[in-house]
């Protein structure tokens, strides 16, 4: 009576193992379907040989550094800023010597004025002008002690 | 004794059926080994497929944008290869349209070669004498030159004159010209 109670027990414990491998292998089936179903993928051909290919990037890696060297070399002028300055001075002023540094964005304007009030009316022209930054005069020119010679220096704003 | 052969009878069906289900599970590992390998190469092979492809397409597109843009990068390249001799003409015949009387002082390279664009910036410091107007003019025609350049200094100076004659202006203007000749240091 014991051993058809282990055989039974037997039984079932291999019927549930096989339900298992068979769920297993249904479970696998899928896969299997997109293996069988699976074609190599395409690879374009390529037409261009590595010569001149290798040509093709350096003469456009050229190109692009050519345009990066000539970018800040644009026609605008420069020279509106300038005028922009010397139209601030009055009549009595005569400015002499300038020195204008595109570069580096900064004027020197040199030169005689008749009083010490027309250096003033000058700086005080050119600092209210947005287009100016760092008006800078001697403060002897400013007081005189200079025989009306003057230097003014400024920044260009940005 | 009838109940004895029914117990051997099912010891055997069960031992049999836990054959099946051993031998079941085995063929089942070996499947799933021989899937997983199968889909390990089908992934390499679709990845490398994938890099062939981008690389490919970008070689086309670098191919057809050489291509298209032959005329432009010729125009770029005569754009710069003015030689020296000619770049101090454009300069002089500037200076003649000013009216004033122009010399190039020296001409130097501004920093070593550069080797992606082979192109080397040249420094021109032109000299023009005439009057405020016209030296005026000259500075106005030196920043508008027919050239890849930029004026990068101006000094406009008086030089004491005789009297009654109008007042003679110097302009030193620094130039920068940016050439593909083949410049000696």
């Amino acid at each position: 009576m014991r051993a058809q109670y282990r055989a039974r027990l037997l039984l079932v414990f291999s019927l549930v193992l096989l339900a298992g491998a068979l769920f297993f292998a249904l479970a696998l089936a899928p896969a299997e379907a997109s293996l069988l179903s699976f074609t190599s993928p395409t690879v374009q051909q390529n037409t261009q040989t590595n010569a001149t290919l290798a040509a093709d990037s350096a003469a456009l890696t050229r190109a692009k550094a050519l345009l990066t060297q000539l970018a800040p070399m644009d026609a605008t002028s420069s020279l509106d800023a300038l005028a922009a300055a010397l139209s601030r001075a009055g009549t009595g002023i005569t400015v002499d010597d300038i020195q204008y540094s595109v570069s580096g964005r900064s004027i020197s304007l040199a030169g005689h004025a008749q009083t010490p009030d027309e250096v003033n009316t000058f700086n005080e022209a050119l600092q209210s002008d947005p287009r100016f930054t760092g008006v800078s005069v001697p403060v002897s020119a400013l007081l005189g002690s200079e025989n009306g010679s003057f230097t003014i220096t400024m920044k260009i704003a940005q | 004794m009838n109940t004895h052969m029914r117990g051997s009878s099912l010891t055997s069906v069960s031992l049999l059926v836990l054959v099946l289900a051993v031998a079941a599970w085995v063929g089942v590992w070996f499947m799933f080994s021989d899937i997983s390998g199968r889909l390990n190469s089908q992934t390499q092979l679709l990845s490398r497929a994938a890099v062939k492809n981008a690389q490919q397409q970008n070689a086309v597109e670098t191919t057809a944008l050489a291509a298209d843009t032959a005329a432009e990068r010729a125009s770029l390249d005569g754009e710069v290869a003015t030689d020296v001799v000619g770049i101090a003409n454009q300069i002089q015949n500037a200076g003649k349209a000013a009216g004033v009387t122009t010399d190039i002082g020296s001409a130097s390279t501004n920093g070593a070669t550069n080797m992606t664009s082979s192109t080397t910036e040249l420094v021109f410091v032109v000299q023009s004498a005439g009057t405020f107007a016209q030296v005026w003019r000259a500075a106005q025609l030196f920043e508008t030159l027919p050239l890849p350049s930029s004026v990068q200094e101006l000094d406009f100076s008086q030089s004491p004159s005789d009297a009654g004659k109008s007042s003679i202006w110097q302009l030193t203007a620094h130039i920068e010209v940016l050439t593909s000749s083949q410049v000696s240091s």
